[in-house]
């Protein structure tokens, strides 16, 4: 059963759909996320479901029961939210969480001793007398977080709560909202555009592009094994490559991708997908951290021999074009007949340079399966 | 000429302060009159423009910018201009006559109302409109009634809303056009700072028309002393 | 609201409560009210203990006249007498002579207190202004320095006196604002056949009397004054009276009635608003004996020598001769 769920929920802006979504839901003590890129229409989704803006279509039900304007007030109160921007009232850190309570009727010595209770648990009872203004972007985030758990409410949303934080700050806060939800167990409704965070936090997450959803699943097989060709590039799959199918066997294509040959095996999260048959144009999707490289000088030619690379392996020869170093990742792109980009943690195999001969490899596995009609 | 200007000053100085802090009787209550008439007018204004404000920051509806051009251009009325629209009403012979109120204190209160709402309509509006859209959001993810937010946006904008007011007062409390032509500067009855002043002026009272003036000009100080304090000790809170 | 108590709502709950105080004093039934303590604090400590005459019906009397009476003072005297005598409440409203002659042809005013004879003349004829009477005049009289350099001293009457500053290109201070005595300044100077003064003798302050004064004192030129604010600065000026007396010098004052039937013709409401019978009482009192001779005593305990002089009863053609 659904805690809170939504159903043919569309919002336009003028003429345009801005969000068509059939089905939401939320299921109790689980942490649902949605990712997307920016404009995808995520945000105006947690603002139908959270009972903030009204939908032009379709409406928002609360265990079972259908919300009706005159409801609204009344369920809020039963949520909470945390936006992007902290924009907390202009007043002390304490007056803002108690001002929160009070409204919903919380006594003033028990909303006193609530919000101290969830100012410590954020680490920043120190700040209580502070003005709330006057706190930096992290502060600020924790004392929303503060606020939003000393509603105690039955649904948390989460609207890109740690978008504005630098990275130190946006990994601590994310460690301890982690800890908090584990704890609590609040269901939760959490927005992002980084699927970094979605992976770390949530137990299932719906990608939107357009307004439109394009796939709902685990996050593991969001990021392993994306839907669309642009959820791929969202989720940060550098190698994108269109291919024709040579061979179709059960669980194992053998394809054709620019004269290189390439072997791709069924993943066990998506073997109800391979069904094609000779001749198919399809995508295939590859990290770049899934590729493995080796010099290739004159004593190893043959790629049987290479020692260190197993059987059911893709091998493929080329040439380094050039390296860039990214802090601690080394992004290497090397022809092969087609462009494969490669990343390989700095420090270990970050000798190659720009004309290098070169052995690309990858598991037959790595590689994940695009339907390319989409 | 300069010899004559200064002994006037100075002759006038010191008879103002004997005025002052002897407590005339007439200095007194004018004084406490002029307090009476603004503080009504300005009440009334915020009456007025307060939930015209909200309802122009909250509402979107045809006529909106037309009335804010209005509340602008309103700002810079002159008061003598409202002096006459509201006598030219207000006359015997104008179509409000029959109230009989011309030349007493509800007039006066009228015209002040006129020239204070204007202002306070304005810049409480911008003031309003100052306050972020989605803090809206915030407020009402909190879960607050319409009443609730309606009280927290006020609160949100208190400082900026104190001055709204305080520049009402303000101008209300020191025009004279408008007091002069619609009160009738009637001796204990319509007589205000600003019109005893001319007229104490006019009659070569000077050390009289000091005296209201120190203190008109301590009555607007006060104000703003007020307010600059209380902005400054939430910049304190804030910044500091 | 209970969560909202920080001092700043503190401080501005006060601020409205104190409002509200004064509201209470002041609008609607508080009008009453502040009537009330205006009219004792006006008519001084005498009519506290309800010596009056029984209250007419309709108490209010609007009073039009020019601010030269106010100026004076002499109203802050008349007036608390009258209300004392009556029981009527009067609002005297200074303004233009324009004005006041205005509101009392449109009923905007029950009686008028002002000082130009020919317009009041033309409000008499047209039926709008009743029960004229001669009250009073002051004069205008024409200052200059002691050394004379026109030698105006001399002169037959003013327009000879203006003539004479005229062609000697005396140095003369107009007040150029187009008040009342500016347009005697200028009525002057066209019986004596001078259309539009100008040269660099006659200049223009475009202030008050007693600004324009000083600034004849100053640099040693002839202006017209009305006597009374001369008298209230003599001390400070080097300036002397050097003619004084003449009849168009003279500044005279009439006390007259609105006509209620001739407001009626044009509108009706008004009409009915017009407290006639106080007019009259306000009339008859000003030709009364004992307030004629007040007004000549007024001013001379401070000048030396008085501001209006009474002429109720006397024919106006007699006046200055």
């Amino acid at each position: 059963m659904y805690i809170i769920e939504g159903r043919d929920i569309s919002v336009r802006a003028g003429k345009r759909r801005i969000l068509e979504v059939k089905m939401v839901g939320l299921e109790e003590g689980k942490v649902f996320s949605v990712i997307g890129p920016n404009g995808s229409g995520k945000s105006t989704l947690l603002r139908v479901m959270a009972l903030l803006q009204n939908p032009d279509g379709g409406c928002v039900y609360f265990r079972e029961e259908r919300i009706l304007p005159r409801d609204r007030i009344r369920i809020r109160r039963r949520t909470s939210v945390v936006f992007q921007e902290p924009l907390l009232l202009d007043a002390t850190v304490e007056e803002n969480i108690v001002t929160g309570l009070r409204i919903r009727g919380v006594d003033a010595a028990s909303a006193r001793k609530r919000a101290k209770h969830w100012l410590e648990r954020f680490k920043v009872a120190h700040l209580s007398d502070r003005w709330a203004r006057a706190l930096s972007g992290g502060e600020s985030q924790r004392v929303s977080l503060a606020r939003a758990f000393a509603l105690e409410p039955e649904v948390l949303f989460l609207d890109e709560p740690f978008a504005n934080l630098d990275a130190p700050t946006r990994e601590a806060l994310l460690l301890e909202l982690c800890d908090v939800l584990h704890c609590t167990g609040v269901t939760t409704f959490f927005v992002s555009h980084d699927f970094k965070e979605v992976a770390f936090i949530a137990d299932s997450t719906l990608a939107l592009f357009d307004g439109k959803p394009v796939q709902q699943d685990l996050p593991r097989n969001i990021l392993e094994h994306p839907a669309t060709e642009r959820l791929a590039q969202f989720v940060g799959i550098e190698n994108i490559w269109p291919a024709r199918v040579i061979e179709a066997q059960p669980k194992k294509i053998l394809a054709d991708v620019k004269g290189q040959r390439i072997v791709v095996a069924a993943a066990a999260a998506q073997e109800e997908r391979i069904w094609f048959s000779k001749g198919d144009s399809i995508k295939i999707a590859l990290r770049g951290e899934k590729i493995y490289c080796l010099p290739a000088d004159s004593k190893n030619v043959d790629a049987a021999r290479i020692p260190g690379i197993p059987t059911g392996y893709n091998l493929w020869r080329g040439k380094v074009k050039s390296v860039f170093a990214f802090g601690d990742i080394v992004k290497i792109t090397a022809e092969c007949g087609i462009e494969v980009k490669i990343s390989i943690p700095a420090g270990c195999l970050n000798k190659y340079k720009a004309g290098d001969n070169i052995i690309v490899s990858f598991s037959t596995d790595a590689p994940t399966i695009i339907n390319s009609q989409q | 000429m300069r010899v004559i200007f200064l002994d006037t000053v100075f002759e006038g100085l010191e008879k103002a302060f004997v005025l002052i802090f002897s407590l005339d009787r007439e200095v007194l209550s004018i004084t406490i009159f002029t307090l009476k008439i603004t503080g009504t007018a300005t009440i009334i204004s915020i009456a007025i423009a307060l939930p015209l404000a909200l309802l122009l920051t909250l509402r979107d509806f045809p006529g909106r910018r037309f009335i804010i051009s209005l509340a602008n251009l309103g700002m810079g009325l002159p008061p003598t201009v409202v002096g006459l629209w509201v006598s030219l009403m207000l006359w015997r012979s104008g179509p409000f006559g029959k109230l009989g109120i011309m030349y007493t204190p509800a007039a006066m209160v009228i015209a002040q109302t006129v020239i204070s709402t204007p202002i306070i309509l304005a810049l409480s509006t911008a003031a309003l409109q100052q306050i972020d859209k989605k803090l809206r959001w915030h407020i009402m993810a909190l879960g607050a009634t319409p009443l609730q937010m309606l009280f927290l946006m006020l609160k949100e904008a208190r400082y900026s809303l104190m001055a709204a007011i305080m520049a009402g007062f303000g101008g209300a409390i020191s025009e004279v056009g408008a007091s002069m032509m619609v009160g009738g500067n009637i001796q204990g009855y319509t007589r205000v700072l600003t019109t005893a002043i001319v007229l104490e002026t006019s009659r070569g009272h000077f050390d009289m028309a000091l005296a209201l003036s120190f203190i008109l000009i301590l009555l607007a100080y006060a104000a703003t002393l007020w307010l600059t304090l209380l902005q400054q000790r939430r910049y304190r809170n804030v910044y500091y | 609201m209970r969560f909202f108590k920080k001092p700043w709502l503190l401080a501005s709950a006060m601020l409205v409560l104190v409002f509200a105080v004064f509201l209470s004093g002041c609008g609607g039934k508080g009008a009453k009210s502040a009537q009330t303590e205006a009219s004792t604090s006006g008519s001084g400590a005498a009519n506290q203990e309800g010596s009056t005459a029984p209250a007419p019906e309709n108490r209010e009397l609007i009073l039009s006249t020019t601010t030269s009476t106010q100026d004076s003072g002499l109203l802050d005297v008349l007036i608390p007498l009258f209300e004392k005598n009556t029981g009527y409440r009067v609002k005297p409203i200074a303004v233009g002579t324009g004005q006041a002659l205005a509101m009392g042809e449109k009923g905007d005013a029950d009686v008028m207190l002002v000082h130009a004879p020919e317009s009041e003349m033309a409000l008499v004829e047209k039926g709008a202004a009743i029960n004229r009477q001669l009250v009073m005049h002051n004069d205008f009289i024409i200052v200059g320095p002691a050394s004379d350099p026109a030698g105006i001293r001399n002169a037959q009457d003013s327009v000879d006196a203006f003539k004479a500053i005229a062609e000697k290109q005396a140095l003369f201070v107009s007040r150029g604002d187009d008040s009342g005595t500016n347009k005697k300044e200028l009525e002057i100077w066209k019986k004596a056949g001078i259309e539009k003064p100008e040269g660099k003798w006659y200049q223009s302050t475009g202030q008050g009397m007693g600004a324009t004064l000083d600034v004849a004192s100053e640099k040693a030129a002839y202006t017209l004054t009305d006597r009374g604010t001369y008298l209230a600065k003599k001390e400070k000026l080097q300036l002397e009276i050097l003619k004084e007396g003449d009849p168009s010098l003279l500044n005279i004052y009439h006390v007259m009635q609105t006509n209620p039937d001739y407001v009626k013709k044009t509108n009706p409401n008004a009409a009915r608003m017009i407290n006639a019978e106080g007019a009259k009482a306000f009339v008859d009192f000003m030709v009364d004996e004992k307030t004629q001779k007040i007004i000549g005593e007024f001013g001379k305990d401070k000048f030396g020598q008085p501001l209006f002089f009474p002429d109720a009863g006397k024919d106006e053609s007699s006046l200055g001769k």
